[in-house]
């Protein structure tokens, strides 16, 4: 199997696209364990890695060019490799505060959502996951009782901007900050603005980024 | 709307995983993002330019593309390669007839529907496209749809004419004119007319307020 990093550091992404379209479990998992050991960081993984591949697979099928079956199963096979991979805590962390993170609506795809936790947890986060299909009333409940720092929300497809912007509202009526991600996001550039979002969090590294900012 | 804080080269360097000298270095050579500046010379970037960097490095990465080549990919400006076209090719005229009856159904709807050819260039529109374009009906033949586009999208709806031509639902594309910004969710059909394809999209408003697209009555003549 090729390296999976390059001499200049850079991680060979389409080659691990290509386990995942073949759906090599066995080499992709190994393929995950050579970057992890060389970067030493779920949080440089996730966002070299994983976040990339995930979206060439999401663009894949988008363009017609790979059938629902096969992008379902890639994102199995990164979801159990890297539920598997144990904590990479940074180096004189401290404990920064408790966030609550969610999907909004409909909302089934949890997998971003999940890395986010980890690598939020890794950097000090107390992390609350509600997962996906999260009522918006039950959200706020659940941040009156958790009293977090700040508030993730996820939405691959787009949601319904008014019942989104709402939800937010709500949140910052409580005086919480709100970090908006997903491939929702990422296809519209307006739209965390357009819904009153605090920040968004195009990758994993950009929305721990944010956290710090707000967790100051 | 949120006013969103400008981001330092440092803070940019720890969202993207590049340094600060290889975020100038690509601003130097290539244009990939152009910050403001502070009043003390300071870079100013936006959150636009953070995702524009992060799409660029998975470009070179996940697809192998040179650095210019994903600047252009990330800006939606790289070439698409046309379809072969027939020999024996009966062009497609631009039909001046308001009485065609698929217009008639197509003006009232609140949607924009698009008749395009294997170029990607409008053959035909309903009304509420030329209204939210700012333009005539008939001054939208031969115009290339990916011009009404935001940049970031048009590799994106660029796919929706490119061959092989294929059926798409919920093809969510920004479109960008003088008088126009939102996105719009296309379903897209390829149509066989006069022995050559076109393709058929159906645009649906998914912007929050909504846009007003209904003709008025003279506005069908034009």
């Amino acid at each position: 199997m090729a390296r999976a990093v390059s001499r200049t550091g850079g991680v060979r992404v389409g080659s691990f696209v290509r386990l995942l379209r073949q759906g090599d479990k066995e080499r992709a998992a190994a393929f995950v364990q050579e970057v992890f050991g060389a970067t030493g960081s779920r949080l440089t993984l996730f966002a070299d890695l994983i976040h990339p591949a995930q979206y060439e697979i999401g663009d894949l099928w988008y363009r017609g060019e790979i059938g629902i079956a096969e992008e379902h199963r890639a994102t199995v096979i990164v979801e159990e490799i890297t539920s598997a991979l144990a904590p990479t805590p940074t180096p004189g962390r401290s404990f920064r505060g408790k966030c609550v993170l969610a999907a909004v609506g409909a909302e089934q795809h949890v997998v971003g959502l999940r890395l986010l936790a980890a690598a939020l947890e890794d950097e000090g986060w107390w992390v609350t996951m509600l997962g996906g299909r999260t009522p918006g009333a039950d959200l706020a409940q659940m941040v009156r009782e958790v009293r977090p720092k700040f508030v993730g929300l996820s939405a691959g497809y787009l949601p319904r901007p008014e019942s989104l912007k709402d939800t937010i509202a709500e949140l910052k009526e409580q005086g919480l900050p709100v970090l908006v991600g997903g491939p929702a996001f990422n296809r519209n550039a307006s739209l965390s603005t357009r819904v009153g979002a605090d920040g968004h969090g195009s990758d994993v590294r950009v929305a721990v980024t944010l956290a710090q900012r707000i967790g100051k | 709307m949120t006013e969103r804080p400008s981001l330092s080269v440092s803070e940019v360097g720890s969202m993207t995983g590049l340094s600060p000298h290889t975020i100038r270095a690509w601003e130097r050579r290539h244009d990939a993002v152009q910050p403001k500046r502070s009043k003390t010379g300071q870079r100013q970037y936006t959150q636009d330019d953070v995702d524009f960097l992060i799409r660029v490095k998975q470009l070179t990465r996940a697809r192998g593309l040179s650095l210019k080549l994903a600047v252009l990919e990330a800006r939606g400006l790289m070439p698409v390669a046309e379809p072969p076209t027939p020999a024996a090719e009966v062009p497609v005229v631009f039909s001046d007839r308001v009485d065609e009856p698929w217009r008639s159904v197509a003006d009232l709807m609140p949607y924009l529907v698009v008749l395009l050819d294997p170029r990607g260039r409008i053959v035909d529109a309903s009304i509420p496209v030329a209204r939210a374009v700012g333009r005539l009906r008939r001054e939208l033949q031969g115009v290339r749809f990916i011009d009404l586009v935001e940049p970031y999208d048009r590799a994106k709806a660029a796919r929706v004419y490119k061959a092989p031509l294929q059926q798409r639902r919920g093809w969510e594309i920004n479109l960008k004119t003088r008088s126009l910004r939102g996105l719009f969710s296309f379903d897209c059909w390829p149509i066989r007319q006069q022995n050559r394809w076109l393709i058929a999209c159906i645009g649906r408003d998914l912007n929050e307020a909504g846009l007003e697209f209904w003709p008025v009555p003279d506005e069908a003549a034009r």
